[in-house]
């Protein structure tokens, strides 16, 4: 065969082309990985204002799965205690376990779950004391680094003395609306805010920060939200958290982010745990509130 | 004591009064007398000879008044001189370039090549050699010729990033012209930014360093730049379908002196520009360059006394234009180096050569975007920079003291200026007016560093480069000093073999904050400081080498490195996150240990030249707040890689190459299960929770950072060249083939859902590969006159 320069050039050029059309750039593969050995996931968020202690039990799925209700551990035996008294009564509702009782700052609950086919989890946390949230004001306008208008929101709180405490902040809206002869109130959440101090850290509800930089005292400190409305009555809220709650809200985003590895992300980042023998959160929190001043 | 200072001045004066008639000078190309580094000059039949240094000069006493001289180096026909001497004698050794196609290799010259070699785990690669690598984009690449090599290996697929025993891309001491360069990467990182037509030579130090080297802990790659053509002018070039480059060298004074000046630029600009405006009815345009000046002045001032003159510059720029009815926006980024040398060579005499050296370089990386909004008169602005800038003096002497010893010294001082990532803001509308500048302290240190190193050949058979390398370094009102002992010892064990010990303590001052490890110019260089200590390594290697045919060479390097001070941002930190303190999103005091086998078959001469090289290695790290503390694989651990390298010379006209690389895959870090968390306030745990799976985020479950490999990875080059006179000198059609057969080699993992084609019902995840780079065929003309 009598093979001319451009010829050659021109079939290597119809091989790049035809490998572009193939899976070359995007294709599916397979890495060996140890057998996917499931475990018990417990979650639960104990709220001071809620009237009963509630706990979701899953379990793992393994990487390439699906996360779904099918993982619900229908199965699971827990055993639920506040301050070393056993619960009883657990509603099943909607797949969460939901244990009535009357919740207090310093509360101890400790849960232990057995399993059919699956190794036992546990975990326990205490209710901190409410966080003393002294005022709120408006403090004028700021622009972050690409040049978006911030409302300044300034609040006051005073440390809990002796003890090392961990804390959330949050925004809440209230919305007054008529309807026929009645009136209605809502109130919501608001988590998305920033704050110019470095060591207030995103959370998915907020930011959460210690009291190391003020500890056992006093402290002014500064939150941004860029849509605040004049119709609008807003409230600082700022929860006082178990040390599980504040290390797992700061791990929660960066976990997300670094999932997927690219080019200028960084490494991935492995979840906070506080389960024994298994998996998820057993957090606590009490709340207060504050209207801001204008 | 005193009795202890009288014998060694008595053991100086006898080594200086037995010795004899001395030989000195430099070697030098016979066609261009560009002066040669590391070319050996030995007495034939004997072992004892010397190398040239860095400016091509040598000087050895001699026993006998009448002499053979055996002169050689790669690439080059070695040459015999028959001298007698009645004096001390001084000559320019001009080798002519090798143009036989069968080498002739005299069988008494290999025993002595390889005893004068005292130093270990280096290697030099004359340009000669470097352009009969395959081109690849239509460029050949010095950096992708040293990932061939055992010890050194590649990133990431396609990128340039060099990795030596298991370090970072920050632990090589890069010099250009003897000045070290902080960023050698363009088009993120595909080239280099060594312009083959300008390179004259390198050689690659990766254990056993001479003390004369310090700052960092790998590798030492030192590149140097021709001077230019002394006996006539000359111009090349290439034409390549993404840049061109041309060189002019020649003369300068009747040959005094010579000039040499070089320029590369990508013209992908040229493309890009009006398509992306043609795409988006000229709302858009986008432009892409890269350029690489080079520029090199030497003068003989006579004899004894030459100065020379080096500048570098090379910069990334990349310039993205948004235009619309309302507002107009400029994105813009920026890297790269600027270095200039100034040179002063002296001999004092013919047994004391000296360098004096002034030096400046700087890298810098800036983003930046400006927004003009045409309809409320508003505007904003914002620039991130960070950068480094060293300014330095170096003064050397190397004082051929005996027969037996040859002593450098030398003292170097360096004031660093680092830009440690500085965000500028400034905002205008009809109300107000802001300007921020936030980020990282720029901070200055100073650093002196004084060496001494003894090159003693104690018998027929052994040999001792042996020294220390002290260094003061003073940042932020504290001084760290260290002094870092050096050691290579050479054995001769046969005719033609030789075993070699090596020990060498390492410093470095600088670190690099990498977000993904792979050598980005995102990459932040921030000084050791109170907080952030310099890095420290300690390198044993033991090696053995045999020639065991004619211009073939076996070795093997068995080397263990522990590393100490190693930074890495803390998990979850990157260059995006925040305009915090750097030295905040950091982990310190990490450790790492690197060690392996290394096995290398070099032939070098003949019309069949290259090299093949397999390593065996295992590389960890350590930090207390990563991965639980527990040790885990860096992420370019490769248990095996090979590079091989073959050239084979058909005729006078045609030249062909090929290359083929094999690594274990990288390490990475994969889920390896997953679970329902508590996201955004849920999973709801107030009811309903089927129904509101949406917002039950769901996490990955991590057992260990880097504990899966990704596919290994492989790819084969090929490069043929047809050269051809013509009357007005030489062309050459450089053709190359980038990944030739086509292996999808894996860049990065990730899960992605999976739904049916056809009822698109979620069917879980699957693990995905993305690749970059098929068969990648490339052309280019190049021509010398």
């Amino acid at each position: 065969m009598n093979l001319s320069f451009k010829d050659l050039l021109s079939w290597l050029m119809a091989v790049v082309l035809l490998s572009a059309c193939t899976d070359f750039f995007e294709k599916e593969v397979y890495v060996e990985m140890p057998p996917h050995e499931p475990k018990l996931v417990l979650n639960g968020l104990v709220d001071e204002s809620d009237s009963a202690f509630r706990l979701l039990i899953t379990r793992t799925s393994p990487p390439n799965g699906q996360t779904n209700t099918a993982l619900y551990e229908a199965g699971a035996q827990p055993a639920v205690k506040q301050n070393g008294m056993e619960l009883v009564g657990a509603l099943n509702e909607q797949y969460h376990w939901v244990y009535p009782c009357d919740i207090k700052p310093g509360d101890t609950f400790e849960v232990l779950v057995n399993d059919d086919d699956l190794p036992s989890a546990s975990s326990s946390v205490s209710l901190p004391n409410p966080a003393n949230l002294l005022k709120a004001e408006l403090d004028g306008i700021r622009y972050d680094i690409d040049g978006y208008e911030y409302s300044a929101i300034k609040f006051e709180m005073v440390d809990e003395k002796g003890v090392d405490n961990f804390y959330e902040v949050f925004l809440m809206y209230e919305e007054t609306a008529g309807y026929e002869d009645s009136v209605y109130v809502y109130r919501s959440e608001i988590g998305w805010i920033q704050s110019p101090i470095p060591w207030l850290e995103e959370s998915s509800r907020g930011l959460v920060f210690t009291d190391a930089a003020f500890k056992d005292g006093e402290v002014s400190l500064e939150i941004w939200y860029d849509y605040y409305h004049p119709d609008f009555k807003y409230y600082v809220g700022v929860r006082s958290v178990s040390e599980s709650y504040y290390e797992y809200m700061r791990k929660y985003e960066i976990h997300q982010w670094n999932q997927y590895p690219d080019l200028f992300s960084g490494e991935p980042v492995p979840m906070y745990n506080n389960i024994s023998g298994g998996y998820g959160l057993l957090a606590a929190f009490t709340s207060t509130v504050k209207k801001i001043e204008e | 004591m005193k009795n202890l200072w009288l014998l060694a001045v008595l053991w100086l004066l006898a080594s200086h009064a037995f010795g004899q008639y001395r030989i000195s000078g430099y070697v030098e190309d016979e066609s261009s007398r560009e002066k040669l580094f590391g070319a050996t000059v030995v007495v034939a039949g004997t072992t004892t000879g010397t190398t040239s240094n860095f400016y091509g000069y040598f000087s050895m006493p001699l026993s006998r008044d009448s002499v053979t001289l055996a002169v050689s180096f790669v690439g080059y026909q070695t040459k015999y001189l028959t001298l007698s001497l009645t004096q001390d004698t001084s000559m320019t050794i001009a080798l002519p370039p090798m143009v036989e196609l069968e080498a002739v290799v005299v069988e008494g010259a290999r025993e002595e090549v390889m005893a004068v070699q005292p130093q270990v785990s280096s290697i030099n690669i004359p340009s000669k050699q470097l352009m009969q690598l395959p081109a690849i984009a239509g460029e050949i690449d010095l950096l992708r010729g040293l990932q061939l090599l055992p010890g050194v290996q590649s990133g990431t697929e396609g990128l340039t990033g060099i990795y030596v025993r298991g370090g970072g891309p920050d632990q090589n001491l890069i010099l250009l012209d003897g000045v070290p360069l902080y960023s050698v990467s363009h088009l993120g990182g595909l080239f280099s930014v060594f312009n083959p037509d300008v390179i004259s030579g390198v050689n690659l130090i990766k254990g056993g360093f001479p003390a004369r080297y310090g700052g960092r802990l790998s590798s030492v790659i030192n590149v140097k730049v021709k001077d230019g053509n002394r006996a006539k002018r000359q111009t090349s070039g290439a034409i390549g379908l993404v840049s061109a480059r041309l060189t002019t060298e020649g003369p300068l004074a009747q040959g005094k002196g010579s000039y040499m000046v070089g320029l590369r630029r990508t013209y992908i600009d040229l493309f890009t520009r009006p398509i992306s405006r043609a795409a988006t009815d000229g709302e858009v345009s986008f432009g892409y360059l890269f350029y690489d000046f080079n520029g090199k002045a030497t003068y003989d001032l006579g004899p004894k006394d030459k100065l020379s003159v080096s500048v570098y510059s090379g910069d990334d720029k990349g310039v993205g234009k948004f235009d619309d009815d309302e507002s107009n926006s400029k994105t813009r980024f920026q890297w790269g180096n600027f270095l200039a040398t100034a040179r002063w060579n002296h001999l004092i005499s013919d047994r004391l050569f000296t360098n004096l050296s002034l030096n400046y370089t700087r890298y810098r990386f800036l983003v930046g975007f400006e927004q003009e909004d045409t309809q409320d008169n508003s505007s904003q602005f914002y620039e991130y920079r960070s950068g480094i800038q060293d300014v330095g003096a170096r003064y050397e002497m190397e004082y051929y003291l005996s027969k037996k010893h040859q002593l450098l010294t030398g003292m170097q001082l360096t004031q660093h200026y680092f830009t440690p990532g500085v965000n500028a803001f400034k905002s205008e509308d009809q109300n107000e007016k802001s300007d921020t500048t936030f980020g990282s302290f720029n901070i200055t240190a100073q650093e002196l560093s004084w060496y001494l190193e003894d090159q003693w050949e104690i018998s027929r058979r052994f040999k001792l480069n042996a020294g220390a390398h002290l260094n003061f370094y003073h940042v932020d009102g504290k001084t760290f000093s260290s002094l870092q002992p050096r050691a290579t010892l050479r054995m001769l064990t046969g005719k033609y073999a030789s075993f070699k010990l090596s020990y060498a303590a390492m410093q470095q001052n600088v670190h690099l904050l990498s977000s993904s490890g792979v050598g980005l110019p995102t990459d932040l260089w921030v000084p050791a400081t109170r907080k952030v200590r310099p890095q420290i390594s300690h390198q044993v290697t033991v090696a053995y080498s045999q020639q065991i045919a004619k211009g073939v060479e076996l070795s093997a390097e068995v080397y263990a490195k522990r590393m100490n001070h190693l930074i890495a941002y803390s998990e979850g930190e990157n260059w995006l996150s925040g305009g915090d303190d750097w030295q905040e999103r950091v982990e310190s005091d990490g450790e790492g240990a690197s060690k392996g086998l290394e096995v290398f078959l070099h032939k070098k001469e003949g019309r069949f030249t290259g090299w093949v090289g397999y390593t065996l290695s295992k590389t960890d790290r350590q930090f207390e707040e990563i991965n639980y503390g527990e040790p885990f694989p860096y992420r370019f651990d490769r248990r095996h890689d090979i590079g091989i390298l073959l050239t084979y010379r058909i005729n006078e006209r045609i030249d062909i190459s090929a290359t083929w690389v094999y690594g274990t895959g990288n390490a990475i870090t994969l889920g390896e299960g997953r679970y329902l968390a508590v996201g955004y306030g849920y999973p709801s745990l107030y009811g309903d929770f089927p129904n509101d799976r949406y917002y039950n985020d769901e996490v990955e479950i991590y057992n260990g950072r880097n504990g899966f490999r990704m596919k290994p990875y492989h790819r084969a080059d090929f490069g043929i060249r047809f050269t051809k006179a013509k009357k007005w000198g030489e062309r050459t059609w450089n053709l190359g083939f980038y990944n030739a057969y086509n292996r999808a080699n894996p860049f990065y993992y990730y899960w992605a859902d999976s739904y049916n084609n056809t009822t698109h019902e979620y069917e879980g995840r699957k693990l995905k590969q993305i690749a970059l780079f098929p068969i990648i065929p490339a052309f280019s003309y190049e021509f010398k006159f």
